[in-house]
């Protein structure tokens, strides 16, 4: 694990309920492996729900 | 193999990657070495070949405004799938790691283990002990990540002392982390939630004014309460019905097919049906029908009558026109009479001035041959004779027989021919009359056929026609009047049913309506509530993920700025010595980099100082010319790379001399030297003062020299020397 993602993912730890936030930080961290910072953007406007997308 | 166990680079081999559009190999043996040649001939490949190979991608930074894919392939040949081969040795053990873009295969061999995707990058991760950003930070030092301390703008240099630091990644996901958007988006679901419940309770209290307004119009109109219901409408709607077939049926119109509404969308439709039904029955009620009939006849018999006045008046006209014609000719016995008479005179005078003129001829004859006699007697009594009293009176009596009578009988005779003309003109005139007369009686006889079949006799006589027309058209006058009245019976009806089916549609249907309406917009409620519970909890969500984003964020910042002075920190006693023996300025003996958190970033502070007095520190950018800055960059990043563990024996370097003056770069190259006693250390440069200076200090005794002559598509490598 790079030193960064795990920095990172120590501080989550070190807060209360933070499961959501970690797993959501490791998709972060492999899509920037993968893809680099294009692929986060991707990511993360695959997680915006819009109002424009009610049925 | 040197005896610390560490990796050490035995081979680089390369297929259609960058400047090789064949194939290369490099084999350093796990020693050092120098590529060297011209800019453009494939150095720098080789490094950003070794990183591809090992991890698949580069740093920000390496690839401005450029495709990966573009990037890759080879400069001088046709794209094709790239594929690079790097192989490690180790105290017996051989690590080849190998990237076939083609196959879109990742493969680790260790011994005879071969490990290929994620499992061969775990594999590679765990045998090297490096990651990507801890190569780049500790082992390979790019040309580009140097350059950006040079730029003008903060924010840029900041970003190259974060790639140097091999925390560019912290940043590049701090920007890329964006809270706003999920923000926004959960404010937008509220909004539209709260919008779309406004909307439906506007809609509420419209409906709900409009069924009052129905149920007072209903009221109005004489409804009762217990008559706002569809049973009682519908009830309505079938004596509505009832009324149309029976007023067909009494005014002999077609049957209707009317029927009453079995449902309040068929209502809406109702009156436009009983307004089409009892317009059939206008048109086809049988008085209104015979009311167009008698119209018809009515009409009829007024032209007959005025046409039958007109015929009268004109035979009247041209009978008194011959009566007074013919009573012109009764003194003369009549037409035929005079014109004989006339004829006869014009033929008489005719004769006359015949006489006339045969008398006058006579008279100049016998002047003529009185002026050639010889006797002067009468040859009848033998008498003398006057010849020339004789001669005189023959003459006189021609002249006045010229002048007079023959004058006044050619007058005479004028005017009898104009008289005769004028009497023809009267005789044809009155021939016309006659004729005119004539016309007249054949068509009054006509229509006085015409008349009795309109009255429905066989025959009528002449004086009976004005009266008979008369008297039926007094008859058909009071018809109309009495289907006229008809008529407007039953334009009263229809108007009286229309009415009602009017009353009907405007009140109570009107309520039926507006209540069907408002239990659908109750429905609606419950569906609205639903949406409402679904958009809070979307909404909630993006909160949620914003607030994780943000977290993140902050987490990101701190672990930035920890590792960024972590391992300032670490490097920092290497980096001055190394400053210090690189630079050697002559005031500015110091320097040091400190980070500062901010709300959004990591701000560097890249100082030099006098002997490390903060007192004397100044903006090393304002203090430093390029070159001593690419000087300290080169020492920051040995400093950063001694300070690691990790399980490479290998510093790859990238053009250490740019901007550097000559003995900046003596300095360099004693540096590399030095160091290439202890680890294995490959720099790529095309600066030939930095080769000689490296040669002069001993760097080719226990390194490959690689030459890069030429290149032409592939690069032409000379190995100059090979000590191991």
């Amino acid at each position: 694990m790079s030193e960064l993602s795990e920095a990172v993912e120590t501080r989550l730890l070190a807060e209360k309920d933070q499961g959501e936030t970690v797993t959501l930080w490791r998709r972060v961290w492999a899509c920037y492996e993968q893809g680099g910072a294009e692929a986060v953007e991707e990511l993360m406007g695959s997680l915006l729900v819009l109002p424009e997308e009610r049925a | 193999m040197k005896p610390d166990g560490k990796w050490r680079l035995d081979s680089i081999s390369i297929r259609s990657f960058r400047g090789v559009a064949g194939q290369q190999s490099l084999s350093f043996g796990g020693g050092s070495a120098l590529l060297y040649g011209n800019n453009g001939v494939g150095k720098s490949t080789m490094a950003l070949a070794l990183q591809w190979t090992l991890f698949g991608r580069f740093p920000s930074g390496v690839l401005p405004n450029v495709g990966f894919k573009g990037f890759l392939g080879p400069v001088g040949g046709s794209k094709g799938a790239s594929c690079g081969e790097v192989v490690f040795r180790r105290a017996g053990q051989t690590l080849t790691i190998r990237r076939d873009e083609r196959a879109g295969k990742f493969l680790v061999k260790i011994g005879t283990k071969v490990f290929e995707g994620e499992e061969a990058e775990c594999e590679r991760d765990t045998l090297l002990g490096v990651d990507m950003d801890a190569f780049v930070r500790t082992v390979l030092l790019h040309q580009s990540r140097v350059r950006g301390l040079l730029l003008d703008e903060v924010k840029d240099r900041n970003h190259a002392i974060d790639m140097l630091l091999g925390v560019d990644a912290a940043q590049d996901l701090h920007d890329v982390l964006k809270v706003k958007a999920f923000l926004d988006a959960a404010d937008g679901w509220r909004a539209a939630a709260e919008s779309e419940q406004r909307r439906h309770d506007a809609q509420g209290e419209l409906l709900k004014r409009q069924h009052e307004s129905a149920v007072a119009q209903a009221r109005e109109s004489g409804f009762l309460n217990k008559d706002l219901n569809w049973s009682a409408l519908r009830a309505h709607y079938e004596k509505l019905v009832a009324d149309v077939h029976v007023l067909a049926s009494r005014h002999e119109a077609p049957l209707s097919t009317l029927v009453a509404p079995a449902s309040s969308i068929e209502a809406q439709r109702f009156a436009t049906k009983v307004s089409k039904e009892l317009n059939q029955i206008r048109s086809k009620a049988q008085s209104q029908v015979l009311l167009v009939q008698e119209g018809r006849r009515a009409e009829e018999i007024r032209s007959l009558l005025a046409e039958w006045d007109q015929r009268l008046n004109d035979r009247d006209e041209a009978g008194k026109l011959i009566v007074a014609g013919k009573a012109e000719f009764a003194t003369l016995g009549g037409p035929e009479r005079a014109l004989e008479e006339a004829d006869v005179k014009v033929e008489r005078q005719e004769q006359l001035l015949t006489d006339l003129g045969q008398m006058h001829k006579l008279l100049t004859d016998a002047r003529s041959a009185l002026a050639v006699q010889r006797e002067k007697t009468c040859p009848v009594c033998a008498q003398p004779v006057d010849v020339s009293r004789l001669d005189k009176d023959l003459e006189s009596r021609i002249r006045s027989l010229s002048s007079g009578e023959v004058a006044e009988g050619r007058r005479l005779l004028a005017t009898l021919k104009e008289n005769r003309i004028s009497l023809k003109a009267k005789l044809e005139k009155l021939a016309d009359q006659e004729e005119h007369l004539r016309l007249a009686q054949n068509q009054m006889v006509k229509l006085r056929g015409q008349v009795a079949t309109l009255i429905g006799v066989n025959t009528i006589s002449e004086s009976k026609v004005r009266q008979r027309l008369l008297e039926n058209a007094r008859r058909s006058s009071e018809r109309c009047e009495s289907l006229e009245k008809s008529v407007g019976f039953l334009a009263d009806e229809i108007e009286g049913i229309a009415s009602r089916a009017a009353e009907l549609d405007g009140s109570l249907l009107a309520v039926i309506l507006k209540r069907e309406e408002m239990s659908r917009h109750a429905r609606e409620e419950e569906s609205i509530k639903r949406d409402h519970a679904a958009s809070e909890k979307t909404a909630t969500a993006m909160e949620g993920l914003g607030a994780r984003v943000e977290r993140i964020r902050l987490a990101l910042l701190d672990a930035k700025e920890e590792l960024a002075s972590g391992r300032l920190k670490r490097a920092r006693p290497r980096s001055l010595e190394l400053y210090e023996r690189l630079v050697r300025h002559p005031k500015f003996s110091s320097f040091d980099i400190t980070t500062t958190a901010r709300a959004k970033k990591v701000d560097y502070n890249f100082e030099v100082s006098v002997d490390g007095n903060r007192s004397t520190a100044r903006e090393a950018k304002l203090v430093l010319s390029d070159g001593q800055i690419t000087a300290t960059a080169v020492g920051i990043f040995v400093g950063l790379a001694e300070s690691a563990a990790h399980d490479l024996d290998l510093l790859f370097i990238d053009d250490p001399t740019q901007n550097l003056d000559l003995p900046c770069k003596e300095a360099m190259a004693k540096l590399m030297v030095e160091m290439a006693g202890r680890k294995q250390i490959v720099v790529s440069t095309h600066d030939e003062d930095f080769v000689s200076y490296l040669r002069e200090h001993g760097f080719d005794k226990n390194a490959l020299m690689f030459h890069i002559e030429s290149w032409n598509g592939d690069p032409k490598i000379v190995s100059e020397s090979k000590v191991f």
